[in-house]
């Protein structure tokens, strides 16, 4: 009697805790993410354990806005089998040669040959080979992060920002959608777009830690797979591999997930305020990308 | 009112006393058949064929799987209960090549884990060759489809409940939890895995 009265209050409390922390809603009208295959091949032809690579762009193309740029490049590293992750970060003001274009911002690449030359771009400049293209879309990417029921950020300092919405004081902060963006959006800082992609990798480790969070069994992952898809395209790729991915994701502890900046000066060129690849930038690229970890950085 | 001799009563009392007896053995034998059976004395012929019953089908707010996505899928996890379960329960052997109910990725973790291969296998006990029976073997399966509404990745609530009997084994096994399986090549295999299996001895 009693074990049986203990099996209906632990569904009654799932049912509750299923209730507070996952919320159905209608399908995405805007994805979070867009998926794009660049050289899948890579990555379901590689051993499990074997390292991958993902470009993650955040995609700054709103509604009034002309052109598309690539407003975040995070370059993200996967070891499978030393179940560990890096995150690189490039300013999106980082002066590169654009194939085809001459030297310009990498942002622009995108503005001129869209990801494929954003890809191409990248690709250039660090010499790492990706799997996938990830873009991630502001709207999307908030009303992911709602139904996640937000996330945590440890903000390194205080920030306001009007432009961007940002108010936040430093600590361990929890974010739904709208201050994630903000978060991530807000230039308003030291050392401006330099830290502002250190920001968006923070964003990216708090859902990650969300994620695992919620996602304690093989059901809870499929309704985490489930929730995702709703919030994604997919281009030239499909939802297993989507799965692939989430269960990587799932398997790295956050502590094992290391962000760091591509080495960096701030300069001009002509008027324009640009970033440069600093001394170093070669030798963190080559110690990147040949197994998605840093071991002399 | 007529006189009965002893002898009479004798023979009459003896005979009320066979017809309760025979009574009591037929009400006996109607039991047995009213409870599954527990233990039998005869060998197995063969390895017994067990089946999950499929129980609710969530597509989770995605397109629902087609009903040759749910045969396939429960075609697997009977090959899973076979070649897993009742094959070593019913050998006393190890499970042999699981590659086709299994992905890569299972594989390697059950080859680096014993704890969760235990989980997962029914191995390392005495052959049950004169019982194994399901009293429950239900799935319950979540889908998730894509834009095309292919179902790629499903999982599976799994609640299983044996009797293994042999001349040195009469175990009940409990096995409950989740699985994901995935689509490789037209074929589903068990790609994650998270049970809880408890075996208890009735001897």
């Amino acid at each position: 009697m009693k074990k049986r009265a203990a099996i209906v209050v632990t569904l009654i409390v799932a049912n509750i805790a299923g209730l507070v922390g996952w919320t159905r809603l209608a399908p995405a009208q805007e994805p979070a993410f867009t998926i794009h295959k660049v050289d899948e091949a890579s990555f379901t032809a590689r051993e499990p354990g074997d390292p991958f690579f993902i470009l993650m762009i955040g995609n700054d193309g709103r509604p009034g806005l002309e052109g598309i740029r690539g407003d975040g490049i995070h370059l993200v590293g996967v070891n499978p089998a030393q179940r560990s992750a890096t995150i690189l970060n490039i300013p999106r003001d980082t002066w590169v040669d654009i194939p085809g274009r001459g030297a310009e911002k990498i942002t622009r690449s995108m503005e001129f040959g869209g990801l494929q030359l954003q890809v191409q771009t990248v690709a250039g400049l660090t010499g790492v080979n990706f799997s996938f293209a990830i873009t991630v879309g502001f709207d999307g990417f908030r009303a992911l992060v709602d139904e996640m029921g937000g996330l945590h950020v440890n903000v390194p300092y205080r920030m306001f920002d009007r432009a961007s919405g940002a108010d936040f004081q430093p600590g361990r902060v929890h974010m739904m959608g709208e201050g994630a963006l903000s978060f991530a959006r807000n230039r308003n800082i030291p050392n401006g777009d330099i830290s502002r992609t250190h920001h968006q990798s923070l964003i990216m480790l708090g859902a990650l830690e969300r994620a695992r969070e919620v996602s304690k069994s093989p059901f809870d992952t499929m309704r985490l797979l489930a929730m995702t898809t709703r919030h994604t395209q997919f281009e030239g790729v499909g939802v297993r591999d989507l799965y692939t991915l989430i269960a990587l994701g799932l398997s790295i502890d956050p502590a094992n997930v290391r962000t760091v900046t591509m080495p960096s000066a701030i300069g001009k060129v002509g008027k324009a305020d640009v970033v440069f690849a600093a001394g170093g930038s070669d030798s963190l690229f080559a110690d990147f990308r040949d197994d998605a970890i840093l071991q002399g950085h | 009112m007529s006189r009965r001799s002893p002898a009479f009563v004798a023979a009459l009392v003896a005979m009320t006393l066979a017809l309760v007896t025979v009574s009591a053995a037929c009400s006996s034998s109607d039991d047995e058949d009213a409870v599954p059976t527990t233990t039998t004395t005869t060998e197995l012929t063969a390895q017994p064929t067990l089946a999950w019953t499929i129980g609710e089908v969530d597509p989770q707010g995605t397109a629902p799987p087609a009903e040759d996505v749910i045969a396939a899928v429960k075609a697997t996890l009977d090959a899973y209960l076979a070649q897993a379960i009742v094959g070593p329960l019913y050998t006393g052997q190890p499970a042999g090549d699981l590659s086709a109910v299994l992905s890569p990725a299972a594989l390697e973790r059950i080859a680096a884990d014993p704890a969760a291969r235990a989980t997962l296998v029914d191995e390392g006990m005495p052959p049950a060759t004169k019982e194994i029976t399901a009293t429950v073997a239900n799935a319950g399966l979540r889908t998730v489809a894509g834009p095309d509404g292919a179902v790629a990745v499903v999982g599976a609530h799994l609640d299983l409940v044996l009797h293994a009997v042999g001349p040195a084994i009469d175990v009940d096994i409990v096995r409950k939890g989740e699985v994901i399986l995935t689509q490789e090549n037209g074929s589903w295999r068990i790609d994650s895995f998270q049970l809880r299996t408890q075996r208890d001895s009735r001897a």
